[in-house]
Order: C-alpha cells, then sequence, then structure tokens
C-alpha cells in the first residue's frame, strides 16, 4: 500500500510548509485530510510510520495552541500520549515530547486541574523531571501554590518556548483575581500606584477599568 | 459431634438428680441378711465424678463370684447338705461384704470430694484446682481405681488391672502438655498432613462448604517451609489420576532429583480411562502447591509458565467451591509476574478475569482482582486509570467476618488512599489509610509500616503534625525516621532544613514514591513559618520575614503573606508602604464554635466505629432461615420452665 503512505507523506510535507508560513486555516485542513488516512495508516506498525503519525499529532498539538483551541489541544493530546507512553519504549525519543508535555501540564494548571497535574506529575520520570520545559511548568504550580504570585507574573519572561506564551497569559489572568482577593483581606490601605505595580497592569486606566469588571465594590 | 447435639430433641433428654449414699451409712448398714446381699449401685451408690460407679459394679460382681466360689467349694468327695450350703452362703456373703465395705466407703467418699473439687467455683478453690489438684490427683485416682483389682492377685484378671494402667498411663499423658506433632521435620508426615489436606479439600467441595477450603489453605501454608521435591511428586501422583494431563505439566515443572520417571505422553491412549476420578479442585489444589513451591524456591520462570497454564485452567472451570483457590492462583499469578517485572503483561488478563469473576457473581474473586489490578497500576504510577477502574467496579462492602476478607479490605483500602493521596482528596486519603493501618493483622509489618508512611505524609499535608507516638511503635521506628525527621522540620518552619533532610533521605523517600509529596510540603513548612512568625511577632517587616523563611526576595514575601491572610492561616494585616506585617490580637477561643466542631468530630467518629461493629458482627450463614412460629415458640418455652422447675425441687430421697 505505498502509494498512500507516499500520498500521506506528502500531504504532511505540505501542512508542514503552511505551518511555517502560519497559514493556519490551509493547516487545519490538511490536518482534517490527514487524519481521515488514519485508519490506513495506523494497519501497518512499520516504525517510520508511527514516527510519522507521532510527528503529525504533535503538529496538532502546536497548532491547537496557536489557534487557541483548548478542546482541540486536550483531544490531540489524548491521541498522542499512547506514542509516549506505550511505544515510546521502541520509537526514538521526539524532541518535541517534553516540549508537549510541558504544555500539558500547564494547561492543566490553567484550567485548574490541580489533581489530574498531580497525576501527570507521577507518571514522569527523575530524568523529564530536570527538562527545562517541564521544570517551568512544575515551578509555576509550586508559586502559585504557595502564593508567591509575582514570580508566576514573571514566568512570562522565562518561558522556554513561544508555545508557552499562550498559556502563561491566560495563567496571568488568574493570578491577577487571586492577587485582588489577597490584597483584599491583606491590606487595609493601598496606594494606586503599589496596586497598579502588584497587579502588573501598565496604566492606572487600566487598573480602573479591572475594578469596576471584578469588583463592584 | 455439633449436629448432634443441636439436632437431639428436648425431650428426648432426661434430666435425674445424683444421689449417692452418705459413707458412713455403708459401715453402720447391713449388706448382707441371710442369703441376700446387695452389689453394685444398691450397694454403694455415688457421684459420676469418678467413673467408677459400673467399674465398681464389675468389681462387686468378681469378689461376690470368688466368695461365692470359696464358699461352696467342697473338699474331695463331701457332700453339703442344704443347711451347711446355706450357713456357707451365708459365710460367704459376710466375706464379700466385709471386702466390699471399705472399699465403696473410699470411692464414694472419693467421688464426692472429686467433685465437689471440681464443681466448686469459689476463687480460691479454683486457684488451688488450676495449681496443686491438677497435678497429681488425676494419677492417684486412677490408681486408686485400679487398686482393687491390682490387691486381689488374681493373674487370669491381670488383664483388665493392665487395661486400667493404661488408662492412667494415657490420662497422665494427657495431663503434660502435648507436643504438637505436625511439625515434625520427616517428609512422610509431611505427606501424610498434605493427604489429610487432600481429603479436607474433597470433603469441602462435596459438601460446597468454603470454610473447610479456606482450612485447608491455611494448614498448606503452614506446611509451605517443609515442602521438598519428592514430597511433592508423591503427592500429585496420589491426587492427580495416573497418566494424566495435568501430572505430565506439573511433573515437568519439579526439578528432577532422582531421575524419576516420569509417565509417558498419553496422547496416543486416549482411550485409556483414569484409575481415579480427580476432582477440579484437587487439580487446582495441586497447580496452587506447585505454584507457591516454585515461587519459594525462586524458580521463576517455571512459577510464570506453571501459573500461565493454571490460569487458563480456570477459564474452563465455573465452580463456586473452586473460588477460594482460584483467588490465590490469581495472587500469587501476579505475584510471580511481579518478581520478574513484568507485570504490565498480566494486566490485560487480569482484567478478563475480572470480567468472568463479575459475571459469575464470584465475590472473592472479584476483590482478589481489583486488588491485584490496582497494585499493577500503581506499580507504574497510572494512577489516573487506577481510579476509573476503581469507580467504576463493583463495590466492597466492609465484611471483615473472615480472616480472608479483612486482608483484601485492607489492601484494597491502603491503594484507594494512594489514589487519593494523589488526587490531592486529603481527608479521604487519611481516613483510608489509617484504617487499614489499623485493621491490618499484627503480624503484616511491611504493609502497616507502608501504611504509616504515607499517612504521615498526608497528615502533615492536611497540616496537622503526628504525634510521637506514631513514629515510636513497635518494629517500625528504624523505617520511619526519616518521616520522623521530616515532620520535626515541618514542625519548626524551616525551610532550609527541611531542604536538607529531603535530600539526606532522597533515596528512601524515592523508593517509596514518596518523592512528589514531599515537595509538596515545602508549602506547609513556610506556612509553619508563617504562623509561627506572626504568634511571636506584633509588627515585623517583610525582608525580616524572607529572611527568616528563607524565602528569595521580599516580593516572595509579601504575596505569600498575603495568601496566607487570605487562606486565614494566620490573623494579620499588611502595610505595603511601611513593607511590615501586624499581627491582630487571638480571641477567646472558647466563645467561637471550633470546640463544638471538634466534639462534633469526635462523637461522629465514635458512632460510625460503633455501627461498623455491630455490622460486622458475624452470624451464622443459615440463621435467618429458621423462623419458629409463635406456637412452637410458645410450646418450647413451657416445656423450658418445666424442665427448670423439676431440677429447682429436688427431693432428698432417703435410702
Amino acid at each position: 500500500m505505498d502509494p498512500q503512505l507516499t500520498e500521506v507523506s506528502q500531504l504532511f510535507e505540505r501542512f508542514k510548509a503552511a505551518f511555517v508560513r502560519k497559514d493556519f486555516d490551509t493547516c487545519t485542513n490538511f490536518l482534517s485530510q490527514l487524519k481521515s488516512y488514519w485508519g490506513v495508516i495506523s494497519s501497518y506498525v512499520l516504525p517510520t510510520s508511527g514516527h510519522a503519525l507521532g510527528e503529525i499529532y504533535e503538529h496538532a498539538v502546536v497548532l491547537s495552541v496557536k489557534i487557541e483551541d483548548q478542546d482541540a489541544f486536550e483531544r490531540d493530546f489524548f491521541q498522542l500520549k499512547p506514542y509516549y507512553t506505550d511505544v515510546g519504549s521502541r520509537l526514538p525519543l521526539s524532541q518535541q515530547e517534553y516540549l508537549i508535555l510541558g504544555l500539558n501540564l500547564l494547561r492543566l494548571l490553567v484550567q485548574n486541574r490541580i489533581a489530574e497535574f498531580h497525576t501527570e506529575l507521577e507518571l514522569l520520570s527523575a530524568t523529564a523531571l530536570e527538562n527545562p520545559c517541564i521544570k517551568h511548568a512544575v515551578e509555576l504550580e509550586q508559586s502559585f501554590m504557595e502564593g508567591a504570585y509575582n514570580r508566576v507574573l514573571g514566568a512570562r519572561q522565562t518561558a522556554p518556548h513561544e508555545t508557552y506564551v499562550y498559556f502563561t497569559d491566560l495563567l496571568a489572568k488568574t493570578v491577577r483575581d487571586e492577587i485582588a482577593g489577597c490584597s483584599e483581606k491583606a491590606y487595609n490601605y493601598l496606594a494606586i500606584n503599589d496596586a497598579r505595580q502588584m497587579l502588573l497592569f501598565s496604566s492606572d486606566q487600566e487598573l480602573f477599568e479591572y475594578c469596576k469588571e471584578e469588583h463592584p465594590e | 459431634m455439633k449436629s448432634v447435639v443441636e439436632k437431639t430433641e428436648l425431650d428426648s433428654i432426661a434430666s435425674s438428680p445424683l444421689r449417692y449414699r452418705r459413707p458412713w451409712e455403708l459401715l453402720w448398714g447391713n449388706i448382707s441378711k441371710g442369703n441376700v446381699c446387695v452389689a453394685g449401685d444398691a450397694l454403694h451408690p455415688m457421684t459420676p465424678d469418678l467413673g467408677q460407679g459400673g467399674c465398681s459394679a464389675l468389681e462387686d460382681g468378681v469378689v461376690l463370684a470368688r466368695c461365692l466360689a470359696e464358699a461352696l467349694s467342697k473338699p474331695a468327695g463331701e457332700e453339703i447338705n442344704e443347711g451347711e450350703e446355706h450357713k456357707r452362703i451365708e459365710m460367704g456373703l459376710k466375706i464379700f461384704a466385709q471386702r466390699r465395705r471399705w472399699r465403696s466407703f473410699d470411692l464414694i467418699t472419693t467421688a464426692y470430694m472429686v467433685g465437689f473439687l471440681q464443681q466448686s467455683s469459689g476463687m480460691i478453690m479454683n486457684f488451688l484446682r488450676e495449681k496443686f489438684f491438677s497435678r497429681f490427683f488425676p494419677g492417684m485416682l486412677l490408681r486408686k481405681a485400679g487398686a482393687a483389682l491390682v490387691s486381689s492377685k488374681s493373674s487370669s484378671y491381670f488383664r483388665e488391672s493392665k487395661i486400667l494402667r493404661k488408662m492412667t498411663q494415657d490420662v497422665e499423658m494427657k495431663e503434660q502438655p502435648v507436643p504438637c506433632n505436625s511439625v515434625t521435620s520427616s517428609s512422610s508426615s509431611t505427606l501424610h498432613h498434605l493427604k489429610e489436606i487432600a481429603s479436607l479439600i474433597e470433603t469441602g467441595a462435596y459438601d460446597r462448604e468454603a470454610r473447610r477450603i479456606l482450612r485447608a489453605i491455611r494448614l498448606t501454608m503452614a506446611l509451605r517451609r517443609k515442602l521438598k521435591v519428592s514430597v511433592l511428586s508423591s503427592f500429585l501422583s496420589f491426587a492427580l489420576a495416573p497418566g494424566s494431563e495435568v501430572l505430565t505439566r506439573l511433573s515437568s515443572y519439579l526439578p528432577k532429583e532422582d531421575e524419576q520417571e516420569m509417565e509417558i505422553d498419553t496422547a496416543t491412549s486416549a482411550a485409556q480411562p483414569p484409575a481415579k476420578h480427580s476432582l477440579p479442585e484437587l487439580e487446582i489444589y495441586c497447580y496452587l502447591l506447585v505454584l507457591i513451591f516454585l515461587i519459594d524456591q525462586k524458580k521463576y520462570d517455571e512459577a510464570k509458565a506453571c501459573s500461565s497454564a493454571s490460569i487458563a485452567r480456570l477459564k474452563n472451570l465455573n465452580r463456586r467451591t473452586l473460588d477460594v483457590l482460584a483467588s490465590r492462583l490469581y495472587f500469587y499469578y501476579s505475584l510471580c509476574y511481579e518478581l520478574t517485572g513484568n507485570l504490565a503483561e498480566v494486566r490485560s488478563n487480569l482484567l478478563a478475569l475480572h470480567r468472568i469473576a463479575t459475571l459469575r457473581h464470584d465475590e472473592l474473586g472479584q476483590e482478589t482482582l481489583l486488588n491485584l489490578l490496582l497494585r499493577n497500576y500503581l506499580h507504574y504510577n497510572l494512577y489516573d486509570q487506577a481510579e476509573k477502574l476503581r469507580s467504576k467496579a463493583p463495590r466492597f462492602e466492609a465484611h471483615s467476618n473472615q480472616q480472608a476478607r479483612n486482608g483484601t479490605f485492607c489492601r484494597y483500602l491502603f491503594y484507594l488512599g494512594k489514589i487519593r493521596t494523589i488526587q490531592l482528596e486529603y481527608t479521604d486519603a487519611k481516613e483510608c489509610l489509617l484504617q487499614a493501618a489499623r485493621k491490618a493483622p499484627v503480624a503484616a509489618l511491611g504493609f502497616r509500616v507502608q501504611c504509616n508512611k504515607w499517612a504521615i505524609i498526608v497528615r502533615l499535608l492536611l497540616g496537622e503534625i503526628p504525634e510521637r507516638t506514631v513514629f515510636m511503635q513497635k518494629g517500625m521506628e528504624k523505617a520511619l525516621r526519616p518521616y520522623f525527621e521530616l515532620t520535626n522540620a515541618v514542625f519548626i518552619g524551616d525551610l532550609e532544613l527541611f531542604r536538607s533532610v529531603a535530600e539526606k533521605f532522597s533515596s528512601t523517600f524515592s523508593s517509596d514514591r514518596a518523592n512528589n509529596l514531599i515537595v509538596r510540603l515545602r508549602h506547609n513548612v513556610i506556612r509553619t513559618g508563617l504562623r509561627n512568625i506572626s504568634i511571636s511577632y506584633s509588627r515585623i517587616s517583610l525582608a525580616d520575614v524572607a529572611k527568616k523563611l528563607r524565602l528569595d526576595s521580599v516580593a516572595d514575601a509579601e504575596s505569600i503573606v498575603a495568601k496566607a491572610i487570605r487562606d486565614g492561616a494566620i490573623d494579620a494585616t499588611l502595610d505595603h508602604s511601611n513593607q511590615c506585617m501586624l499581627s491582630k490580637e487571638t480571641g477567646d477561643i472558647y466563645s467561637t464554635t471550633e470546640p463544638q466542631t471538634a466534639f462534633n468530630s469526635r462523637i461522629a467518629f465514635c458512632l460510625n466505629m460503633h455501627n461498623e461493629a455491630v455490622r460486622a458482627l458475624r452470624f451464622p450463614p443459615n440463621s435467618h432461615k429458621e423462623k419458629e412460629s409463635a406456637e412452637k415458640r410458645r410450646e418450647r418455652q413451657q416445656q423450658e420452665q418445666e424442665l427448670a422447675k423439676h431440677i429447682a425441687e429436688e427431693d432428698d430421697d432417703e435410702f
């Protein structure tokens, strides 16, 4: 069934090209086409095809981050996971594995699914934990739990990869709410400048808007 | 024996009061009058405590015969006329009376005294009885029983005295503690025990009594250390039909020591009927025995092959009496794969077996397999899947009335506790782990140590400090030492100390798979430290706070403090412009509802325990089936009352 396989790989090439160009619509089209070939390809348990399949899914995952679709991310990630766990012993490690895993952890953190975060964490080996992508996510979670929110907000700068930016932005939003709640209880009196600084707003205007939206009191 | 008693009708039991003749009456009264005499119970009624009532009647007969024989023995050639005969008989009876008088006196008195000693319930009597009398009385009494005949110097009745003496010896032996003769090291006796166990299994299978099979398994465990190849092969040939496929397969697993001949393959002679019909239970039992032996001998590959074969065989059988044996087989199956590190291979098999067990309503199998599957998942840290399986699988009930179920329930609780801990549900986890540690049998030290380790971590994560006694439990001190130091660090609230302890014992923690949990504890350490600071200082600058807690920056400290305030861990306010923390005054705790909630939780716990104890009471399985009708019950009660009255009003019979 070689012609089909070659067709798939061609499609994949075009997909990657579109991806680089940041043409996300064509990317999604290609992706859905690739997925329709799924049943055909997976019947061959060739090492190369397995690798290709894994790559396809990795790209799918990154794509979903770019188009900011969290559900798509979850779906693609779940399909990708078996490649890391079960098949991973037979295939060579993909470079993007840790990146994707770190992204997943971050996503769980943002969605406040801390229990699943920790469950996933248990599955990681010690070497995985040393990897900067994953370490970043773990430390973020720790700071979040301890309450060192300033560190969380500063994490945006330390993100190991550009794809992380999306999630850290989301995280920043959550953190801001937390800080506001804490400050409410903790401070009897707070200058506007200080508030602005803590919440990392760039101007007073934003601060006022925020107050109006979130805390009408 | 019990069923004999249970099935006896009440009205077929006759009760009569005990009677005896007072000994001095024997001395005064007439035993013989003319040519009439009394013998046996008419002569010497006694209480039954010596067991000599009937025996002395026999003695009487013997002595009477002798006396009469002596009295009527004719000198050679002489004739005895009637009058003389009468006189002789009278003399003979008088001699008989003479001989028996003191003997009867002795027996009656002794019987009465023995009865008095044994039946009295005063404290002093009990003490004396247990400590002194029990040692020499029985022998003494039995010698007394045999004394009469031995002293009569009659050789033809020697046999009887020998019997009596043997009785004495037997009884004396019984008084000494009987050495347990099942612990001999000869292989013949092990084989003998195995045969006994096999017969036990057979009866259990025929009567469908799972209890017997459980007992058989317990006995097997006791014999485990003494199994040898020769014993096993002889047992296998005894229990299984010769030439059967099972026998060849099992024999092939055993290492050949004496170059024994194996039965040649029976594929060609399939028409040959087996000489003995072997029960499936026995077959499975043989599999189990061989498997245990192989695991103990560390022959894991053969063990794997044997267990896979047994599982394949089990899938075809569907008998409830096999459940107990089957659950053991599953356990060892999983164990030998775990010992060789191939646990993942077994998973699909275990899942299939679990499905089958659920279909067959095999509760014991379900519980065992669920535990094995959870263990499998947790071994590979697949907490998510473990939880999914557990939530969908049929529930456990908290029946701890059987020893076998208690063990599986403890294991289940432990695995559940672990899952809950990882999922951050600490309260549930703590309950499960503490319960598992409590219910576990005392002998299971390793298991209890593990439960305790996880329980300690969970309690630390919940914010409580376990008491020192937890770490000082018998046999666990060394194992719990790292956790003790960890608790110390958390208690003091020193982040530096915490870090050093975590590093020092990192190998222990990682082998217990608790590394990630320890990392989570960092948060608790900071909190405790913060709490200590807020209590001790009414006002402190944030820079100092950062320094004390060994945090990296002041901004960190500020946010951490703010969060702690929001969570209610400390009572304080922050002053941003001055960068300091002001603590509030602590109010009177009794004016709050805190004492009430504390009481409430304790009361709830006690009530829960009471309910569980009531539920766990063991009732015999058929007791609910026999319900008496009201009439029958009345009748029975009436009978019982009459009986009681009869015993109560005892006439004093005069002789």
